[in-house]
């Protein structure tokens, strides 16, 4: 269909020369928003626990002519983070756009859920994304400007079964963005929330066989099954989150804040 | 296909989908001399944009539009943005005159059912399309003084949103709505002094009223292949005003 290809918008960036960090941006969504970050323009610092990965895509993106700077980075060390921020406004400049993306994800029957899941589930995704916010937004207040995206989840809106402390920290991020928002919409920094649906990243090869167990399949029959649920017929990509992720992170949406935008292809609308 | 499209929001819209090389058809009823100018000012610019009178609540006169837009393109309309709405004789509800409920209801919720009715045979067949309902805050906040009919209007094609998203995922065609705060347009000179448009302001978190550009970005960004996997979402364009 020619007359929606017309939108592309790719010959011009919108992103040009405004200094992005993505955390966890080694893999799955926070690549693919770093990659597309580096196509409109953003000079990319890609953060992540792996030192390895955030170099591979770093790497990755300079070959492919954008411009980037891998970070190892453990987002629930608050005094690692403000000191990788501080580095990175000293190598590539001032911080505009910072993604909280780093998370991770266990489906387990509650009352198997130990204690030590729990807080690290909500360590990783929830305090991680204070953090990450508090760090960016020190920096982004003496200039009042910057962007602030937080990877919430379709399980942001929505309860799950077996997923309590996923869940739990997904709504909490809502919370955590929403709050900000209306704390520093005066100081022109906009704080915004991503919902995906079921992206099958390397999060959810971990978590596949305890999945298919909570539905009784197989694990081959664990995509089919996710995909019959969605409305569009099809799992969410990492294309469809970093299209969403630029186009908040744009001053095309200069007028959004304080919103949590589904991109579940009509699974989840509230 | 923008409805409402010779004025304020839509004709932002209309703009911005013009500048980003669309066709476009833009629709209006009464302001004839708006859609005029625009279209000069567009077609200046070597840009394709066809005029079209229609009164949206008349499924004849929607039909035959959609008709003269597939003919006039060479193809059917592809992106239909339902923007097209009324607000008239605010008043208490019990005071409210079932002809003042009538017309806000067919305009904002049964134009865009007539719109949506006629473009989505050729959405179908062509298995890709989009509709973008242009909604309101007051669809959940409730609405202003003595618009509860507005506010219904606009709640109702929330929902409206909803079903269409969900009887055409099947096709690769989304639906979404765009829900604008207070955004400045020729409207708010005529019905708010100074002062309250500087309450107004003072209300938004953002400290600055929208601007019809600001709803035309979200509604291009609504359009393009990046939000092919968005559908059924009202998103919010309002400061920061309203989170839910």
């Amino acid at each position: 269909m020619p007359a929606l290809k017309d939108f592309a918008l790719k010959d011009c960036a919108r992103l040009t020369d405004r200094v992005a960090v993505v955390t966890g941006g080694g893999s799955g969504i926070g690549a693919g928003i770093c990659r597309a970050f580096a196509r409109e323009g953003a000079l990319v610092a890609v953060a992540d626990l792996n030192p390895e990965a955030a170099w591979r895509v770093a790497a990755e993106i300079e070959a492919g002519g954008g411009r980037s700077l891998a970070v190892p980075l453990d987002v629930t060390d608050a005094a690692a983070v403000a000191s990788a921020a501080d580095e990175i406004e000293r190598t590539i400049g001032p911080l505009e756009v910072w993604v909280n993306n780093a998370g991770i994800s266990r489906v387990v029957p509650f009352i198997d859920c130990s204690e030590e899941l729990w807080d690290a589930v909500l360590r990783v995704n929830l305090k991680g994304a204070f953090i990450g916010c508090q760090v960016a937004i020190r920096r982004m207040l003496p200039r009042q400007r910057g962007v602030v995206l937080n990877m919430s989840s379709q399980s942001g809106k929505t309860g799950a079964s077996q997923y309590a402390a996923y869940c739990a920290s997904k709504f909490g991020v809502i919370g955590l963005t929403q709050s900000l928002a209306l704390e520093f919409a005066r100081e022109g920094i906009r704080v915004n929330a991503i919902c995906p649906g079921v992206v099958f990243t390397g999060l959810w090869d971990e978590q596949l066989e305890d999945y298919a167990r909570k539905r009784g399949l197989a694990v081959e029959e664990v995509r089919p099954y996710l995909e019959d649920k969605v409305p569009m017929g099809r799992l969410c990509t990492v294309e469809d989150v970093a299209g969403t992720a630029v186009f908040l992170a744009s001053d095309e949406a200069a007028f959004i804040t304080g919103q949590a935008v589904n991109v579940t292809g009509g699974l989840v609308m509230d | 296909m923008v409805t409402g499209g010779a004025t304020g929001l839509g004709a932002a819209m209309v703009e911005r989908f013009a500048m980003l090389g669309a066709g476009v058809a833009c629709c209006y009823n009464k302001s004839q001399a708006g859609a005029e100018a625009l279209a000069a000012k567009l077609r200046e610019m070597g840009k394709e944009i066809l005029l079209v009178q229609v009164e949206v609540a008349d499924s004849a006169q929607v039909r035959e539009a959609v008709a003269t837009i597939a003919a006039h393109f060479g193809r059917p309309v592809s992106i239909l943005v339902n923007n097209a709405g009324d607000n008239i004789n605010p008043a208490p509800i019990d005071e409210m005159d079932e002809e003042t409920w009538d017309r806000v209801i067919d305009v904002n919720l049964k134009g865009a059912f007539l719109c949506a009715k006629y473009c989505i045979p050729a959405m179908k067949a062509a298995r890709a399309g989009r509709v973008i309902n242009i909604t309101s805050i007051s669809g959940r906040s409730g609405g202003g003084p003595g618009g509860a009919h507005y506010a219904a209007s606009k709640g109702g094609l929330e929902a409206f949103t909803r079903a269409l998203a969900k009887e055409l995922a099947p096709f690769g065609v989304t639906a979404n709505g765009v829900a604008p705060g207070v955004v400045y347009t020729p409207l708010h000179e005529r019905t708010n002094t100074p002062e309250s448009l500087e309450r107004l302001r003072q209300n938004i978190p953002l400290l600055r009223l929208g601007a019809p550009v600001d709803v035309a970005a979200l509604v291009t960004f609504l359009a393009s292949p990046e939000a092919a996997y968005i559908t059924g979402e009202n998103i919010a364009v309002n400061g920061g005003l309203r989170m839910d």
